[in-house]
């Protein structure tokens, strides 16, 4: 009887309440300066590679009676490589969901860890794209962004994002491997792999002590796309002939399906990050690896332990094959 | 309602009483069951593929289980999945990968052995014929049975395909 009663007033109250309430509430504050919003568009799990970009997307935005939009810019804690810019278009999407551009601004002025544009249109909101291209100065640090802009009322605004922490590792992509294109080598500073060539090997014989793997390909079913070292049974190698001097006794271990995002470029998210390489155990690694297929790999310790790689293959046909590789030095 | 919760505790606990299902070791029921073989044999290499080409044969008279690889499958470092009959357990448990190369077979092969890729009766036949060329170091497992009194031990075997 008592619950009874009691649920009743509270009834009555709540529809007091929700009665009284007949005029919109803002649930903020109504905005009356310049404000600004930032978010950070590339994958958010994705390691951060030296040489890659980080993308932002910059909110800004005043209201329309107290002026417009003048200039806007980003300081980096380290400054960008080349190629670091603000895009001075701001976009909007259209009805096949197509992003539209309408240029807003000057051309991105990068000087130094300042990155700035001008606006050169009457507006009072714009959001600005911002590429970031990691440097070799970031490696293994962190990196911090402000964001700020400028209204023409004088008011100014500003947003930090970060920490990012930077990777150690280099990423490249897409590199051909053909029987006359099959030399790589993990040893190169900033390269994450490099391909040498007959030709190559041919002009400079000593560059075959830099080789780590070799790659042929064989028409036969059983061994199609091989990687070989100097360890490699014989037997297995069908009659390909490995260079004098190349000498390195690479350790690989056979992968499959491990479909990292940034070296397959597609749609799962897997990301091989530093850690994975600090934790790889290779104690049961073997010398050879046939039969690679498309969305196979390797995970690779040079001989002397210097350096280890995953190779993804992107694309294996007849007679070549595509690879991508992340590359960590120990 | 208090009484009611103990009589029901009771009953439960008397149903428990009352089973008098015997668990093994390892906390598995022994049951009556005396089917004691393999049925299947796989091996999975470090890209989590089976390095199996056709089927595994097994031959459970003479306990033997021999599988066929493509030509150049590194046998060092393959977990293997071993079938059995209802109720039966392994033992060595498997537990990690193994080294499969002590398991290699070498052999002569003949006209007829292979057809499209996979290995023939007549090939199956010839190798559990002549034990004698049975690897010495060759894994070996044992197959107990549910009601866990029989046991039967089982070779296993690799031969590798010629080069196709």
């Amino acid at each position: 009887m008592k619950l009874k009663y009691h649920f009743f007033i509270f009834l009555s109250f709540a529809f007091a309440l929700v009665a009284c309430n007949d005029d919109p509430i803002l649930l903020k504050d109504p905005v009356s300066s310049l404000s600004n919003d930032c978010v950070k568009r590339s994958l958010p799990l994705a390691p951060n590679i030296i040489g890659n970009e980080i993308e932002f997307a910059y909110a800004m935005a005043v209201p329309k009676n107290l002026g417009k939009l003048a200039s806007a810019q980003v300081v980096a804690s380290i400054a960008g490589a080349t190629g670091t810019y603000f895009d001075p278009n701001s976009y909007y999407t259209n009805s096949s969901g197509q992003d539209v551009a309408v240029r807003v601004a000057s051309d991105s002025q990068t000087n130094g860890t300042i990155t700035s544009v001008n606006f050169t249109v009457d507006t009072c909101a714009a959001t600005l794209r911002y590429y970031y291209i990691i440097p070799e100065e970031a490696r293994e640090k962190e990196v911090q962004f402000t964001f700020s802009v400028k209204a023409s009322n004088g008011q100014t605004a500003e947003y930090k994002l970060g920490p990012y922490k930077i990777s150690k590792m280099d990423m490249i992509k897409d590199l051909l491997l053909t029987n006359e294109n099959c030399y790589l080598s993990f040893s190169n500073p900033g390269e994450a792999v490099h391909v040498y060539s007959e030709a190559d090997i041919k002009a400079d014989p000593s560059l075959a002590s830099k080789i780590d793997i070799m790659y042929a390909y064989s028409p036969k079913e059983d061994l199609s796309h091989a990687f070989y070292t100097p360890s490699s049974p014989k037997e297995y190698m069908d009659g390909v002939v490995l260079p004098s001097s190349f000498v390195n006794n690479t350790r690989m271990l056979k992968i499959y399906g491990l479909r990292d995002r940034q070296l397959s470029d597609l749609q799962y998210s897997n990301f091989i990050d530093d850690l994975d390489f600090k934790e790889l155990n290779l104690n049961k690694a073997v010398y050879y690896i046939l039969s690679l297929k498309e969305e196979a790999g390797a995970w690779i310790e040079t001989a002397d332990g210097k350096y280890r790689a995953f190779v993804y293959v992107n694309k294996a046909s007849k007679g070549e094959m595509t690879i991508s590789v992340k590359r960590y030095m120990m | 309602m208090k009484n009611k919760i103990i009589v029901l505790f009771l009953f439960v606990l008397s149903v428990t009483a009352c089973s008098d299902f015997p668990v093994d070791e390892d906390g598995l029921l022994i049951t009556t069951r005396t089917e004691c073989y393999v049925s299947n044999f796989d091996l999975i290499d470090t890209d989590l593929q089976s390095v199996k080409v056709g089927n595994a044969y097994v031959d459970t008279t003479a306990q033997i289980a021999i599988m066929y690889v493509k030509f150049g499958t590194p046998l060092i470092n393959l977990w293997p999945q071993i079938s059995l009959c209802e109720d039966a357990k392994l033992d060595p448990k498997i537990v990690e990968r193994m080294d499969f190369s002590v398991s290699k077979m070498n052999i002569e092969f003949m006209e007829g052995d292979w057809k499209s890729g996979n290995a023939t009766t007549q090939l199956n036949e010839r190798i559990v014929d002549n034990p004698s060329a049975f690897p010495s170091t060759a894994k070996r497992f044992t197959v107990i049975a549910g009601n866990r009194e029989i046991k039967k031990e089982y070779i296993f075997l690799i031969v590798e395909r010629p080069l196709q």
